[in-house]
């Protein structure tokens, strides 16, 4: 009887230690997913905000773009490229882009809380570029970034597009 | 039998061991079941989470396209002649690659509306994940507006001669008599005994612009240059003004022109005009574009119905044909298109040897010199397309050579001998020829011996005519020496090709997307 229990004690808490594990997991996977979907959302809300907007207009404020040696240049979106040069010529000054709560499309770099509390970085990025045998465009990337504790992590979301004078219409 | 059955199920009910294994087996299921559960739903919700963010990527990447589609239309496309249905790219959709995933787009025109000339496109676009995963087709709608823009002949054709350098003198020498109305930038050098312009035998009078001096030489004798008493000339203008004076008093002054009574007279400088004026009239010289006229025709291979004539030697405009006649000793009647797929009709040229009969239509490019000497014949123009100018335009790339013997007759007018009787008739035919003079000889234009052509000339460089030889037709040229008799024949709307005429040109722009067009759509295979 006893050494049944012992058995039966024993199966049980090697199922229940991996259940807890599996639960464990289960919450940073949850977590990550919850902070990768609300970078998303934060993402796709400054996209539309590009998207409302005339075409001379899509351009950033030199002011909010961060120095070389920040993330903003060291991790950047895939589709950036090396030696990027944004379309500048916006007045948005560094204090409008911290802590807001709507995306504001001159802001090179923006911290804002997001839909589940916690505090992202939503960088810009607003290029000039031509396709073979087309005109001049430009190109948006946006990239979201979980800040913690005062560090800028890695990049949660990103998108990027491109937009033709022809559209947005102005 | 029947008592001890349920004592021994009792006595087995009542014996516990084991049960806690198989408790442990129960909550082991339960907990694998939950665990599973758990599992799947974080998986899901992965996957689920997963997908949200490659339609996403895949949605602006379609959009990327959108717009790169919108690009190439605004820089490579027109929409001028183009149908509804018409599709950019014609063979496949275009494809590209951005931020590591694709998108193909295809622009299609939907429809046209004539009365307010402007067509509705369709861009669309497929974008496809960074995994693959994901498509997502977008499109929007975007307009092309046609317009057109009207321009009027230039000024330089309401003048018989038209003489563009501002340096130099138009020599009028011989017992010429221009009968037309002459518009001289540099100056007018009378030379010789009896050389005059006065009005013509009929119609509108005379009027003459001299943008420089009005120079009679001492061996030009005493009759009236310009108009005479009984006869004045319309307008006369020199800016440089007459000569007043002899010898080294001599000065020149345009109120020296036209003086004395009112209205003025001429009787000191041989100029007899209703209205004397000294004001600049600025006209340029229509300009040629010698190089697209040759480049809108494939003049190396003609389609000759009977014959054959050669416009061009080697594809390179380079006066590779030599000397050619207008009218050899056997016919042809040859067509040119504008490319080697023959579906549009640059000109067409033939020559009827039997009928002495020239046809000359559109715009006709010949990479050669004219040379003609000893033939003749009348001509016709008829239209090539529908509202088209009833009128040809010849370009000649290097210089035009008629040497005597030879009448070329426009409509209304018949050949009799090296003239032409009857009045040439340009509201029912014209030929413009162009010697384009691309070896810079001088003369460009070279008229000597007995010959009349009613045709009208543009020539790059000079014009030069002798004895009884004659254009009838308009002259615009850069100099002019004129020996012969050149009266004029009014073509103040010159066939369309020639140099400074009327013409109507048409452009389509494109617009922006149309509000509220944006939309999803299945993806399209």
């Amino acid at each position: 009887m006893l050494l049944e229990l012992v058995f039966a004690l024993v199966i049980l808490s090697i199922a229940i230690g991996a259940f807890m594990s599996l639960y464990a997991s289960a919450e940073v996977s949850m977590r990550h997913a919850s902070i990768e979907g609300n970078a998303l959302t934060l993402v796709e809300r400054q996209m539309e905000a590009y998207k409302a907007l005339r075409f001379d207009d899509l351009k950033l404020s030199s002011a909010t773009v961060p120095s070389g040696g920040d993330v903003y240049v060291g991790n950047r979106p895939s589709s950036v490229e090396p030696g990027f040069t944004n379309v500048t010529g916006g007045t948005a000054t560094v204090v409008e882009c911290t802590g807001t709560l709507d995306a504001n499309p001159q802001c090179a770099s923006q911290t804002m809380t997001g839909p589940d509390g916690r505090s992202y970085r939503v960088d810009s990025y607003v290029r000039s570029y031509a396709a073979a045998g087309t005109r001049q465009g430009r190109l948006i990337a946006v990239a979201a970034r979980l800040v913690e504790n005062g560090v800028v992590g890695p990049i949660k979301a990103q998108v990027s597009t491109a937009y033709d004078p022809a559209n947005p219409p102005s | 039998m029947l008592l001890r059955t349920p004592r021994r199920l009792r006595g087995r009910l009542s014996d516990e061991r084991g049960i806690a294994l198989v408790m442990a087996l129960g909550f082991m299921t339960v907990l694998a079941i939950s665990t599973a559960a758990l599992a799947t739903l974080v998986t899901s919700n992965e996957k689920a989470f997963s997908r949200d963010r490659e339609e996403t990527r895949a949605l602006n990447i379609a959009e990327a396209g959108v717009n790169v589609g919108l690009a190439y239309l605004n820089v490579n496309v027109s929409d001028l002649g183009l149908a509804d249905g018409t599709l950019v790219p014609a063979a496949a959709w275009q494809t590209g690659a951005y931020d590591g995933g694709s998108y193909r787009w295809r622009a299609v025109r939907l429809s046209h509306d004539s009365g307010s000339s402007v067509a509705t496109w369709q861009v669309t676009s497929v974008g496809t994940s960074p995994t693959g995963t994901v498509s997502r087709q977008v499109s929007v709608k975007t307009t092309a507006t046609t317009s057109s823009t009207s321009f009027s002949s230039s000024q330089a054709w309401t003048y018989g001669l038209f003489v563009a350098s501002p340096t130099g003198c138009t020599t009028m020498s011989g017992g010429i008599a221009v009968t037309m109305s002459v518009y001289i930038r540099g100056d007018l050098c009378f030379n010789g005994a009896a050389g005059s312009i006065g009005n013509p035998g009929s119609g509108p009078k005379t009027n003459v612009y001299v943008g420089g001096k009005v120079i009679i030489s001492s061996n030009s004798g005493n009759g009236d240059k310009v108009g005479n008493q009984g006869g004045r000339i319309g307008n006369f203008t020199s800016v440089g003004g007459c000569k007043g004076g002899n010898g080294n008093n001599a000065t020149f002054n345009p109120n020296f022109c036209g003086s004395g009574a009112t209205p003025p007279d001429g009787t000191s400088s041989k100029i007899w005009a209703d209205n004397y004026s000294s004001a600049q009239l600025a006209i340029a010289k229509p300009t040629i574009d010698p190089e697209a006229i040759y480049a809108s025709g494939d003049w190396q291979h003609p389609v000759c119905s009977s014959g054959s004539f050669t416009f061009d030697g080697n594809a390179t405009r380079n006066t590779s044909v030599g000397d050619f006649t207008l009218m050899p000793s056997s016919s042809f009647d040859c067509t040119v298109y504008t490319n080697s797929f023959h579906t549009t009709v640059r000109g067409r040229l033939k020559w009827d040897n039997a009928a002495k009969q020239l046809t000359a239509q559109g715009t006709i490019y010949v990479d050669g010199n004219l040379k003609v000497a000893g033939s003749s014949g009348s001509y016709a123009t008829p239209e090539l397309v529908d509202d088209q100018n009833i009128g040809a335009t010849l370009y000649v790339n290097g210089s035009v050579d008629v040497s005597g013997g030879s009448a070329l007759c426009g409509p209304g007018a018949t050949v009799s001998g090296n003239s032409c009787n009857g009045l040439w008739v340009a509201h029912d035919g014209a030929l413009a020829v162009i010697a384009v003079n691309a070896g810079g000889v001088s003369p460009g234009w070279k008229m000597i011996g007995t010959a009349e052509w009613n045709v009208i000339a543009y020539v790059v460089g000079g014009y030069d005519d002798g004895g009884s030889a004659k254009v009838t037709g308009p002259i615009i040229t850069d100099t002019a020496v004129i020996h012969g008799s050149p009266d004029t024949t009014d073509v103040l709307d010159p066939p369309d090709g020639a140099p400074g005429a009327a013409h109507t040109t048409q452009s389509a722009a494109w617009g922006t997307t149309l509000n509220g067009s944006w939309a999803q759509s299945p993806v399209s295979p």
